[in-house]
């Protein structure tokens, strides 16, 4: 963009200070170059991640320009990168009314997205891409709202129009890929998966979706390979590891299933579910009384864990703690493990 | 090469089959004392193996003696391993009848048989179906055998056969095993004796079984079987719900021959017992009065008959008797059989159950729990997985047929005899007889704790399924920074003043952005000083204007492109007074080129004249029009007076009365400087030329 601007105020009053016997000239609209300034100033500030130093630059050039749409929008941005969504879409709002039309309702709704108000958030992505149907952005997100309200359908319809306009929108790739794997489509996701690993290679949660989708399929020495990339491209990986724990206890591989689990546990020690998970491989290895420990460190570090209370009741049956396992299940039917009430059933 | 190959192969051989020992001097020279002691222990065993596989047990610990003596002779490893199969440590025969196998194939005929049974308790199933298999093979290509009038080939096939498909049962059967804790009862209840066929109280207080103890009734011995006659022992849980130990019942029901304990009605009151001192082993029935059992009385011809009938139960209302019997015409050996008892307590026929449930082998120990319609019995048919097997048939009611008999599963049974189940009546708990590692001695009795179906065990994990959630991008973009131009400044300056006294005047200045018609600062001059100052920033054409009461306005145009640079003009304007004959140029006045047509940058000049005229009534004004002197004079002259018309023109438009104003043109025949027809000038020195004017006529 490039203003030139013409109206100047400041060297003027410079001037008048110099001759004070000389009548001072007011010129109306002198603010606008100083909101210029401001704005600029604003824009710095921003970028050195003071935000809210930018945010008071912004709200000063605006002072001085009300019109100024692209301070509104800048002042925005700010506001989101602070999280105050609300006083976002207050700015967003201005800055829809003008030529930032398109990128004001796209931010507009990154903002009831992330306020959890996901029906305004699809109004806004979709409007933004009436002003702009070129928004691969936007139907990036409107295809997020569309998975987590479970329309897997129309989110891979969002992903794969976001991906037409963007090749190596590897993020688009994922969350097509898990589209498909909750649509059961396992070849389709792996594909996917693959697609956006093979964009960037560097992406964790990729080759963790990758391996779990070759899980889903019963392909554990596949998934296991895939685990392996995510631990590359992540060796602090807790949650890799775990899942790659999960694989192998599934190929059978109790011993390097342990040690997986183990290794999460080391990289998260509060990580309940890499705790639950070892004490089922020890219950596999009838290492009863160390499942039961696990257990109870899982339980622990999340006392709502119904999972690891079941799991627990399960092992103290087998060491003949009948009333344990009884209390456990009944913990675990009362956190929502709907199995846990079948068997309680046999309880006293 | 070849030779070298050929040398190899006989030294494996010779290597792998060891040289079958026998008790022979030759082979110990040099401990004959010792072979003497090893001949003596295996005459002792041989006395007792000859009666048959009762007596093995008690054969066993001589031929263990001479086993340590020499460990490789064939005869004393196969009859040592058949003793084994024949005892509680069943287990360990295998070993023994291998090294038989390997040290002579041909050690007795009987070898594949006891291997395969071997194997079987082992759970090599596909080897135990390999010996059973050879076993038949050989059995039936034994022309001597064939022609035997004692050997039972047709039952020994059957058997064979049986031990197959039992084995081929137990290798599907292992694969699920069904999850249950089975526990030895333990010490007070279980002896080193055989100890079977429970029957339990309701409440799981007192049981009732069978042993064949030392101090059994009448003190005989069962020839046929080596071991005591058969008497009922009960025993009771103390207050901490421990077993006491298990005491005789004594006499009446205990008689000094078999007596067995086989069911109890659900109201405690009648007792069925076996007896086997009548004809093949018939039923009897006891009953309660106070704490007294009756002396044991006969079911009747009804359900006992010459063959053997060995146990029994009753349905829960106890007018239904269901029994044991192998006498002819059932579908097997021993099958099930039912009665049920008329309206004056008599029992009626006996009537077979049915192929559902009776096969071609033996039914045993059959058991009716409490729902009237679950019935328990042991089979060697079916899908036995070996011995008997303990399966449970249900009664549709609908069709009147009992269901398909279900194996209660691995490892409830085994390889071995599961036999006598009884179910408690919640069905959480089972007890039974089996033989197993921890058995006191022989048969045992067990406790089943069934833990229901398989509880999965979940394990958690998590995937970052939405790239954005797993690593959000915050997709912020600000719009860019501006590329602001400093505005190059025109500083324009001066001082006000009268135009005849040059007095300094107080006057309001005006700035007209001329394009967008638009007062952009209204001012005043200093009083004392009559000095002014303005900025003009680049990039427009102002009109400015001085004007005062009692004077005539002023005007000046100042047309500062975007690329002018800084400057500072001076403009000391000396305002007329409003006189008749004083003139002004409206230098803010704009035609098309060539033209008469007003800009409409001219209409901020032309307002204010309109004020004067307005604010002024008596004011009578000529508008001149004035041009350059480039052009034919004639041009100029029309093109000077169509523009002074078009002035007056626009102001009668605008409603001044057309009586107040006069027009004229001048051409080029007031020029203000000195750039006449020829004369080398500036486009700014012409411009000066090119003007409107207005002249006071009359006030």
């Amino acid at each position: 963009m490039r203003i030139i601007v013409f109206l100047v105020c400041l060297s003027n009053v410079l001037l008048l200070n110099a001759q004070e016997d000389t009548i001072k000239a007011t010129i109306l609209d002198a603010n606008a170059q100083e909101a210029e300034k401001l704005y600029n100033e604003g824009i710095a500030k921003f970028k050195n991640g003071d935000h809210a130093g930018s945010i008071s630059s912004f709200s000063n050039a605006i002072e001085k320009r009300s019109e100024f749409s692209a301070a509104y929008l800048n002042r925005a941005m700010a506001y989101m990168e602070m999280e105050k969504y609300s006083e976002a879409i207050s700015d967003l709002n201005v800055a829809a009314g003008s030529e930032e039309k398109a990128v004001a309702l796209f931010q507009r709704g990154r903002c009831y997205h992330l306020l959890g108000d996901p029906m305004k958030a699809e109004g806004d992505y979709t409007s933004s891409l009436n002003a702009d149907p070129k928004n691969e952005k936007a139907l990036y997100y409107r295809g997020v709202i569309q998975f987590d309200a479970k329309k897997y359908n129309e989110a891979v319809a969002d992903f794969t129009a976001a991906i037409e306009l963007n090749k190596a929108y590897a993020y688009a790739y994922n969350d097509r890929g898990s589209a498909k794997r909750m649509l059961e489509d396992y070849n389709g996701a792996i594909a996917d998966y693959q697609k956006a690993g093979m964009i960037d290679n560097s992406l964790t949660f990729v080759h963790n979706n990758l391996g779990s989708a070759f899980r889903k399929k019963g392909d554990f020495a596949k998934a296991i390979l895939a685990y392996d990339q995510a631990i590359i491209a992540d060796p602090k990986s807790a949650l890799a590891y775990n899942n790659r724990g999960s694989a192998k206890y599934d190929k059978g591989d109790l011993p390097g299933a342990i040690a997986d689990f183990t290794k999460a546990i080391e990289l998260d020690a509060k990580y309940a579910f890499a705790l639950n998970n070892r004490a089922v491989a020890k219950f596999k290895q009838e290492d009863y009384k160390g499942c039961i420990e696990d257990c109870s460190k899982a339980i622990q570090l999340d006392p709502n864990y119904g999972m690891a209370y079941m799991n627990r009741g399960n092992a103290k049956e087998l060491i003949r703690d009948d009333s344990g396992a009884c209390s456990d299940w009944k913990k675990a039917n009362e956190l929502g493990v709907a199995a846990a009430a079948n068997y309680i059933s046999g309880c006293k | 090469m070849k030779k070298i190959f050929t040398l190899l192969v006989l030294f494996v051989s010779y290597t792998t089959l060891a040289q079958d020992v026998p008790f022979d001097k030759d082979y110990f020279k040099e401990n004959k004392d010792g072979l003497k002691e090893a001949l003596d222990n295996i005459k002792e065993g041989d006395k007792l193996f000859v009666m048959g596989p009762s007596y093995y047990k008690d054969a066993k610990p001589f031929y263990e003696k001479a086993q340590e003596f020499n460990p490789n002779n064939s005869t004393n490893n196969y009859r040592l391993g058949a003793c084994y199969l024949n005892s509680v440590d069943k287990f360990k025969a295998l070993p023994y009848l291998k090294k038989a196998e390997s040290l002579n194939p041909n050690v007795d005929r009987e070898l594949q048989y006891y291997l395969g049974q071997a194997y079987h308790f082992n759970h090599e199933f596909d080897n135990a179906i390999a010996a059973y298999s050879k076993y038949r093979g050989k059995l039936q290509s034994d022309a001597s055998l064939a022609k035997d009038p004692y050997f039972d080939m047709q039952g020994s096939i059957l058997e064979l056969e049986m031990r197959i498909n039992q084995a081929y049962s137990a290798k599907e059967l292992v694969k699920t095993p069904i999850r249950v804790f089975i526990d030895n009862l333990g010490d007070q209840i279980n002896s080193k004796y055989n100890d079977y066929g429970a029957v339990i109280s309701a409440d799981e207080s007192v049981i009732v079984f069978t042993a064949r103890r030392p101090n059994s009734t009448g003190g005989k011995i069962d020839p046929g079987l080596n071991e005591n006659f058969e008497d009922i022992y009960i025993a009771y849980k103390d207050a901490n719900g421990k077993w006491m130990e298990a005491q005789n019942v004594g006499k009446p029901v205990n008689s000094d021959d078999h007596d067995a304990n086989c069911g109890i009605s659900a109201d405690g009151q009648r007792f069925i017992i076996y007896m086997g001192k009548s004809g093949n082993g018939d039923l009897f029935e006891s009953f309660l009065s106070g704490d007294v059992w009756s002396k044991p009385e006969s079911f009747g011809k009804k359900i006992n008959t010459d063959f053997h009938e060995p146990s029994a139960c009753y349905s829960p209302d106890g007018r239904t008797l269901y029994f044991v019997s192998d006498k002819p015409g059932g579908l097997g050996q021993h099958d099930i059989y039912v009665s049920r008892m008329d309206d004056k307590g008599n029992w009626g026929d006996a009537v077979n159950i049915g192929p559902e449930i009776n096969t071609k082998y033996n039914e045993e120990a059959v058991y009716m729990h409490p729902d009237g319609k679950t019935l328990y019995f042991s089979s060697e048919g079916h899908t036995s997985m070996g011995g008997y097997d303990i399966f449970k048939s249900v009664f549709d009611e609908k069709t009147g047929k009992w269901g398909k008999p279900v194996n209660i599963g691995y490892p409830v049974n085994t390889a071995d005899d599961d036999v006598f189940f009884v179910i408690s009546a919640d069905g959480k708990r089972g007890y039974y007889t089996s033989e197993m590692k921890d058995s006191r001695g022989g048969r045992d009795l067990y406790m089943i704790t069934f833990l229901g179906p398989e509880k999965p065990m979940v394990l958690n994990n998590e995937d970052q399924l939405i790239a954005s959630q797993a690593a959000p991008v915050k997709e912020l973009v600000i719009a860019p920074e501006m590329q602001i131009q400093e505005a190059q400044l025109t500083i324009l300056k001066g001082v006000i003043s009268d135009y005849l006294s040059k007095a300094v005047l107080e006057a309001d200045i005006e700035i007209v952005d001329n394009q967008a018609n638009k007062v952009i600062a209204t001012f005043k001059s200093n009083s004392k000083t009559g000095k002014y100052l303005v900025s003009l920033p680049a990039g427009k054409n102002y009109g400015i204007a001085v004007k005062k009461d009692g004077y005539l306005f002023h005007s000046e145009n100042f047309d500062i492109p975007n690329t002018a640079a800084f400057q500072e003009v001076e403009k000391n304007i000396e305002l007329k007074q409003l006189q008749v004959g004083n003139k002004i140029v409206l230098k803010n006045i704009f035609f098309d080129l060539d033209k008469a047509t007003l800009r409409s940058e001219s209409t901020a000049e032309l307002n204010r004249l309109i004020k004067l005229m307005t604010d002024v009534p008596n004011l009578r004004i000529e508008l001149g029009g004035h041009t350059d002197s480039r052009g034919s004079d004639t041009y100029n002259q029309q093109l000077s007076e169509k523009r002074a018309k078009a002035v007056v023109d626009y102001l009668t438009a605008k409603g001044i009365d057309a009586k107040r104003l006069e027009w004229a043109g001048y051409g080029e025949t007031q020029l203000v400087n000195g750039c006449s027809n020829g004369a080398q000038c500036s486009d700014e020195q012409h411009q000066e030329n090119r003007r409107t004017e207005f002249k006071v006529l009359s006030l």
